[in-house]
């Protein structure tokens, strides 16, 4: 069952990829691509919001003041950005240089129709309102400036089943952080958002909306091979391994699927994988024994190795 | 490293065994990894010092 969703999952993962791509674009593109001839000013009220998450000390009086300007004043783009500007210039020390070019500009573009202003308005109000939420969200301190970036994050993914619409997974936001294991419990009789979310870790689905990185490389930017082959180790309970190949065999299929050189020869590291796991050990197997014919002990080990992607270091 | 309940045809000291062994990859010499286990086991998720509980 499991299988076969997955499978489908796997084929609809061409369809899907267009979307990402629009997906991808950050919070702060989408404040400038709101309006096209509103531009300059979605760029100024874009500017305020940069500046005010970058001020630590103040940001959260920053982003509130902010948020409630553009709520309340949004029906003329001068008041706007001027008010923005003020509070912009009472809680951070970057700005305060730079609100005067924004009021001169502001008056500039003055003549902008209302109906584009409350626009810009609305959707700098809504970015402004997810970054305040963010703010607060616990997953988003590991993600600080001051610390490397998780090994795995997903933001705000949303998964819609294609033809229901209805959201397999929704607003969903998790980091994993280099160095440390997690256990991600699911409900054991909701098999499709368990097969849903593996497919999104491990890139063989897009979300409907949001992003799923691996460090600061959003997955849309990595082809297959990268991913899977260099990134991200996926051990699955099928299809690990080539019941037709022994233990070596399948160590050697992977080193060699990989397109990686070596500085050993491929059989010698093999070796090495297999008794780092302690391969054999306490069964009759040896690395000549096929895979379908394994202990599930050793089928485990041996399933650890094949989609470890430290194969390619060791 | 993603995991998909490998424990699940192991009985429990096999898989003591298996998670134990995939512990001791998040920290090797020359590289730090992620192992994140998906599990609807909370005896395996009870091996992790991270629990994500999505139920």
């Amino acid at each position: 069952m499991a299988n076969k969703e997955f499978n489908d999952s796997v084929e609809d993962s061409t369809v899907d990829s267009t979307d990402l791509t629009e997906n991808a674009t950050t919070d702060a593109a989408d404040a400038t691509n709101a309006t096209d001839a509103v531009d300059t000013a979605a760029e100024h009220a874009n500017f305020e919001y940069v500046v005010d998450f970058t001020d630590d000390a103040d940001s959260d009086n920053a982003i509130e003041e902010a948020t409630v300007t553009v709520d309340s004043d949004g029906e003329e783009s001068e008041t706007v950005v001027d008010e923005a500007s003020a509070a912009d210039a009472e809680h951070s020390t970057a700005g305060s240089g730079e609100s005067e070019t924004a009021d001169d500009e502001a008056e500039a573009h003055s003549s902008i129709p209302v109906p584009d202003v409350v626009h810009v308005a609305n959707s700098l109000d809504a970015s402004l309102r997810k970054d305040e939420h963010r703010d607060k969200a616990p997953d988003v301190a590991s993600a600080s400036i001051f610390r490397a970036y998780p090994m795995l994050s997903l933001h705000d993914v949303t998964l819609a089943d294609r033809k229901t619409k209805e959201h397999i997974w929704h607003d969903l936001t998790l980091s994993f952080e280099a160095g440390e294991c997690y256990a991600v419990v699911l409900d054991s009789t909701d098999q499709r958002r368990h097969a849903a979310l593996l497919a999104l870790m491990g890139g063989f689905i897009a979300p409907t909306s949001g992003q799923v990185m691996t460090k600061t490389t959003p997955y849309t930017d990595l082809d297959a091979e990268q991913l899977r082959g260099h990134r991200l180790g996926m051990i699955t309970p099928q299809f690990s391994l080539r019941a037709d190949l022994n233990a070596l065999g399948n160590l050697l299929y992977v080193m060699n699927a990989s397109g990686q050189t070596f500085l050993r020869p491929t059989k010698d590291i093999a070796k090495d994988l297999l008794d780092a796991v302690h391969f054999g050990e306490n069964t009759e197997a040896d690395e000549k024994t096929l895979a379908g014919k394994l202990d599930p002990v050793d089928e485990a080990r041996l399933k650890s190795r094949v989609r470890s992607p430290s194969i390619r270091t060791t | 490293m993603i995991v998909d309940d490998l424990t699940v045809n192991l009985n429990d000291e096999d898989s003591e065994q298996i998670l134990g062994l995939l512990q001791d990859q998040v920290s090797t010499q020359n590289k730090q990894r992620s192992i994140i286990v998906v599990t609807t086991n909370d005896d395996v998720a009870a091996h992790f010092n991270n629990v994500i509980d999505l139920r």
